[in-house]
């Protein structure tokens, strides 16, 4: 098992160059350092202080000829314009790449548009995304968990089609009108919940608990069904019936038989999750108005920030590659007939 | 099936649990919980849409961001919050400047009470050092804010030109003494530097002095200028004029963009990003007072005149993004103010323009006032289908499309009535508007418009109803034209289909492009487009400031998206530009011009102008409406909000009913109850 995590580990860089070369393309086909700087220093900007920005972000380099005449221009009032190929030359975009990873390998992110630390942003983003998506996450799960095994255990009968019923038409529902509507009546409206915000440690709690209460009831229908189709595979194998057979009582064949084998399936989805948690929960922080990285990350790439978009990039491709990994790992802890090699 | 009987404890214990947490009390209270914090204060609740960019002064290039450097920071002069049209009046200035006509230099002289904000900054033990080596913990730690002086004027100034960051030296650029030489020298030195302090080139360089800016004591700041430039008091009455400490601008460095430490009414508390804003009353805030009037239009603010600035003790800018979220939080009463999104836009507003009659049961009231932000199409004059270099058959397209935009409609059906239409570049109420400015060529008449293309050569041929297309017969192709767009969202698409509803009534093809601004920044510096969707946001009331977007030299990467070149146009502007208006004289010779340049726009239709912005604002009863002026950005330490009246109204509003939430729990609790019940059953 060493051998393949070694493996897998040694791929990522690699993965993660090809991940960090697609976002850079893309980003430099939609905007230019010229844009940047005018969308940094205003419309208004002199073109020298345009240039001088993307000398300073090392974008363009001074020539001889460029250095000589802005140390003459200095004593004017009235500068000479600099000239591209004659008094700067633009850095290439592989020299640009290469500056980029560099900085990632040494997590230096810099700063955001409004002069903060990224690192920082990122941090402090991630606690409220976490906040909001963690226990929600734990909940709808085990929610699902719970119902998928009660529907399997009763299949075909009025419960069971009271509960896919009731996910159908939860699922067949707008995530964004349910949010709407959550927003509108039951804290607007009837007054049950604060209409949005956010607070620091526990009291935070008051806010959280409507949109974790529709992150839920969104999440109830795909779980259910997810999980009474994992279950119900399981409940017809011949070991289940084997268990029955021999008087092992009910919780047991649940618990111990059924559910362990359904691991495999749902540890794939918990962990492939788990990146998810923290990158945020967009429309439901933009609607509730917590300060996560779901929209963070959406406000970067509309502003072309691009430290943060880099940052986001970085941090989103890292966890999805060892969230695969740990899924794999986890195969192999929970079922021993997966030999990872 | 087989029967099966299961031990249901765990089953019954998580559905217990579930219960219980259904049934968890409800967590509203927002009302009670507000009233609790505010009590004894009077505090100003308000939603912003994002976080300001920086609340440095001289890196606030966005109106968000010079709201919130105005509650920290002040300039010499300030609008007065009451007198219409704007007027200018003292504020870190004693009195108005002396203004010396030969030698073009302006004298302020400074008020003796005006004190910085106690700060990390002003502490001996802070000298030398920075915040970045501090951190935040020594923050508490502060030293008492020190006297403003001529000085600090001049090192404010200086610093305007000097940072490569700064987005308002364009409002000097050009004019003061010696500054743009200052300017070129310093601008590539910061962080440049070897050794310890990257900054200590751009340190040193800071101590040159300027010719134009001069403290000959601690009280007197003069300002000479290169040319007269009428606009000078106004430009620095943007926040870019604002007083900085030196103290403050070496010791936060880039963290002065978060950390304000200025002269100004209120003191940033606290900065949730993404969240809120907290301002509290700044204790060194010098003596200044509420307007008075004996005007009949300013008797609502009476009880006010007089008193000693701010009027709020406290103000909460809470950063909304969703506009249903911020108009629930208003209905609440947790909100004082709010805009209206256009989703909100029937829930708020009558058929009539009127607040609907379920809002004005809640005693709010609704403001509805012009804002001088113009939004117009401008063509590429450098493009060869619809430039200067298409010739006639260019300037006869130009001419069509101006004619085919029915602005009344676009402001009704697609801006819910918020915008007025213009046929001219200078908004009411500044000098140089005048009816007579208004360009025929701008008036919505698509059969003119057909006419035009058809005399310059085209094939216009009714295709439907209300439907045309007219072709080249040089090359049988229906003309057609690209529109770039600001933005890409549901109101840019919206657009589009407005946009190209209009170019079918004189038959070319309009087709938008919806992008991000990043992206049409990049296109419309390259010239890469055929028009422009933009708009502009008027500085100051001053003509100039519009009229400066299609003069030659403003070209792109500058502010002249049309590229538009016309050799009389410019000459008209130099002319206006430089113009005092103190003379009656002066004033008609300014009016002229403005209209001549008007006349040089109607000739060559380098715009499709579209329309000046309304704004339409929704207050509660318990906050008194402030004087709407777009371009101050200092009126909150005017504004009173009856606290303890919101605090009792918000509470009554906050009732719990009981009924929605018996029949929810009912109905999410079926499966739970049908589980139960078949448990119990087993069970048995």
């Amino acid at each position: 098992m060493l051998n393949y995590v070694l493996r897998k580990l040694a791929y990522m860089p690699f993965i993660l160059i090809g991940v960090i070369a697609i976002t850079f393309t893309l980003f430099f086909l939609v905007t230019s350092p010229e844009a940047l700087a005018r969308q940094r220093l205003g419309p208004k900007a002199s073109q020298n202080q345009v240039y001088e920005w993307q000398e300073t972000e090392g974008y363009i380099v001074w020539t001889e000829a460029g250095q000589t005449k802005r140390k003459a221009n200095a004593e004017k009032d009235e500068p000479e314009p600099l000239v591209e190929g004659q008094d700067f030359e633009r850095v290439g975009k592989i020299m640009l790449f290469g500056r980029y990873i560099q900085e990632i390998v040494t997590f230096n992110y810099g700063l955001d548009r409004r002069d903060r630390s990224v690192a920082r942003v990122l941090f402090d983003g991630m606690w409220a995304s976490l906040a909001l998506t963690l226990p929600a996450f734990l909940i709808a799960e085990l929610l699902g968990v719970f119902f998928g095994l009660f529907a399997a255990m009763y299949r075909q009968t009025r419960l069971d089609h009271v509960l896919v019923i009731s996910a159908i038409v939860v699922m067949s529902v707008n995530s964004i009108a349910l949010y709407m509507f959550g927003q509108k009546f039951l804290a607007a409206n009837w007054n049950y919940f604060p209409v949005s915000g956010y607070a620091e440690g526990f009291g935070a709690a008051r806010y959280l608990l409507l949109p974790i209460l529709l992150y839920v009831f969104i999440s109830y229908g795909e779980h259910l069904r997810f999980n009474r189709i994992v279950m119900l595979d399981e409940v017809n194998q011949d070991y289940v019936r084997t268990a029955r057979a021999k008087g092992v009582n009910e919780n047991s064949v649940l618990f111990k038989h059924v559910l362990r084998n359904t691991l495999i399936p749902l540890i794939t989805r918990w962990v492939v999750a788990i990146p998810g948690l923290y990158l945020g929960a967009l429309v439901l922080e933009s609607f509730f108005a917590i300060p996560g990285l779901g929209y963070l990350t959406v406000d970067a790439i509309s502003n072309s920030d691009v430290n943060v978009v880099r940052a986001t990039v970085v941090l989103g491709a890292i966890s999805f590659m060892l969230a695969n990994l740990l899924s794999d790992v986890l195969y192999a802890v929970v079922d021993p007939r997966v030999k990872l090699s | 099936m087989a029967r099966r009987t299961l031990k249901w404890s765990p089953f019954l214990a998580l559905i217990a649990a579930l219960a219980m947490l259904s049934l968890a009390p409800g967590c509203g209270g927002t009302a009670e919980t507000l009233a609790k914090e505010d009590e004894g204060l009077t505090v100003i609740r308000r939603g912003e849409d994002e976080d300001p960019k920086s609340m440095d002064p001289h890196k606030t290039g966005d109106v968000i961001s010079s709201r919130h450097a105005g509650m920290t920071y002040e300039c010499l002069l300030q609008y007065d919050y009451l007198e219409r049209p704007a007027v200018l009046v003292p504020a870190l200035a004693a009195a108005m400047p002396q203004y010396d006509r030969a030698t073009n230099t302006y004298t302020f002289k400074l008020r003796d009470d005006v004190y910085f904000s106690d700060d990390r900054c002003f502490h001996p033990d802070a000298r030398g050092k920075t915040y970045a080596q501090e951190g935040e913990g020594m923050q508490d730690v502060r030293g008492k804010g020190r006297k403003l002086t001529a000085a600090d004027m001049v090192y404010s100034f200086k610093r305007l030109a000097a940072l490569p960051d700064s987005e308002g030296f364009w409002v000097i650029e050009k004019k003061v003494q010696g500054l743009d030489a200052f300017h070129n020298g310093i601008i590539g030195l910061k962080g440049k530097s070897e050794g310890n302090d990257p900054d200590a080139e751009w340190h040193r360089a800071m101590e040159q002095p300027v010719a134009g800016l001069k403290a000959p004591d601690d009280l007197t700041f003069q300002v000479t200028l290169t040319e007269p430039y009428p606009q000078f008091l106004y430009a620095i009455t943007l926040t870019y004029g604002a007083a900085v400490a030196r103290e403050a601008a070496e010791y936060y460095d880039k963290d002065l963009s978060r950390k304000p430490v200025g002269t100004g009414p209120y003191l940033l508390k606290r900065w949730r990003f993404n969240s809120e804003l907290v301002y509290e009353r700044n204790p060194n805030f010098r003596d200044e007072r509420f307007p008075t009037s004996a005007k009949p239009e300013h008797a609502r603010f009476k009880p006010y005149m007089g008193r000693r600035l701010p009027i709020a003790d406290r103000v909460i800018f809470r950063v909304i993004k969703e506009g249903q979220t911020e108009f629930l939080e208003f209905l609440q009463g947790n909100l004082d103010v709010s805009g209206i999104d256009k989703d909100q836009f029937s829930a708020a507003v009558s058929p009539q323009s009127e607040v609907t009659p379920a809002l004005a049961a809640k005693g709010i009231k609704l403001l509805k006032y012009a804002d001088p932000s113009i939004s117009y199409i401008s063509f590429n004059m450098n493009d060869k289908e619809v430039g200067t270099p298409g010739g006639a058959r260019a300037t006869a397209i130009r001419k069509a499309v101006c004619a085919c935009i029915d602005r009344e409609d676009l402001i009704r059906r697609y801006r819910n009535g918020r915008g007025e239409a213009t046929r001219q570049l200078v908004p009411p109420g500044t000098l140089g508007y005048s009816p007579a400015n208004d360009m025929p060529a701008q008036t919505y008449d698509p059969g003119k418009g057909r006419r035009i293309l058809q005399e310059a050569g085209f094939q216009v041929n009714e295709v439907g109803r209300n439907l045309y297309r007219t072709t080249d017969p040089a090359t049988g192709r229906q003309l057609s034209m690209s529109i770039l767009l600001r933005r890409n969202d549901s109101q840019a698409a919206d657009y589009a289909v407005f946009l190209k509803s209009c170019g079918d009534k004189i038959g070319i093809r309009i087709e938008c492009e919806p992008m991000t601004f990043a992206e049409f920044l990049k296109r419309q510096n390259e010239g890469t487009g055929q028009a422009y969707d933009a708009g502009w946001v008027m500085d100051y009331p001053d003509a100039q400031n519009m009229l400066q977007l299609l003069y030659g030299p403003n070209k792109p990467p500058g502010i002249n998206s049309a590229s538009y070149a016309s050799p009389e146009y410019d000459r008209l502007y130099r002319e206006m530009a430089i113009l005092e208006e103190i003379t009656e004289a002066d004033r008609a010779r300014k009016a002229e011009l403005i209209r001549l340049m008007h006349a040089e726009l109607e000739k060559d239709c380098p715009w499709v102008v579209i329309q000046f912005s309304k704004v339409f604002s929704l207050y509660h009863s318990w906050y008194e409406t402030p004087e709407p002026n777009a371009f101050a950005y200092t009126y909150i330490k005017f504004i009173h909000s009856d606290t303890p009246a919101r605090a009792r109204l918000a509470t009554s509003w906050s009732e719990k009913p009981v009924l929605p939430a018996v029949i929810m729990l009912l109905l999410l609790g079926i499966p739970m109850i049908l589980m139960g019940v078949k448990i119990l059953k087993q069970a048995a």
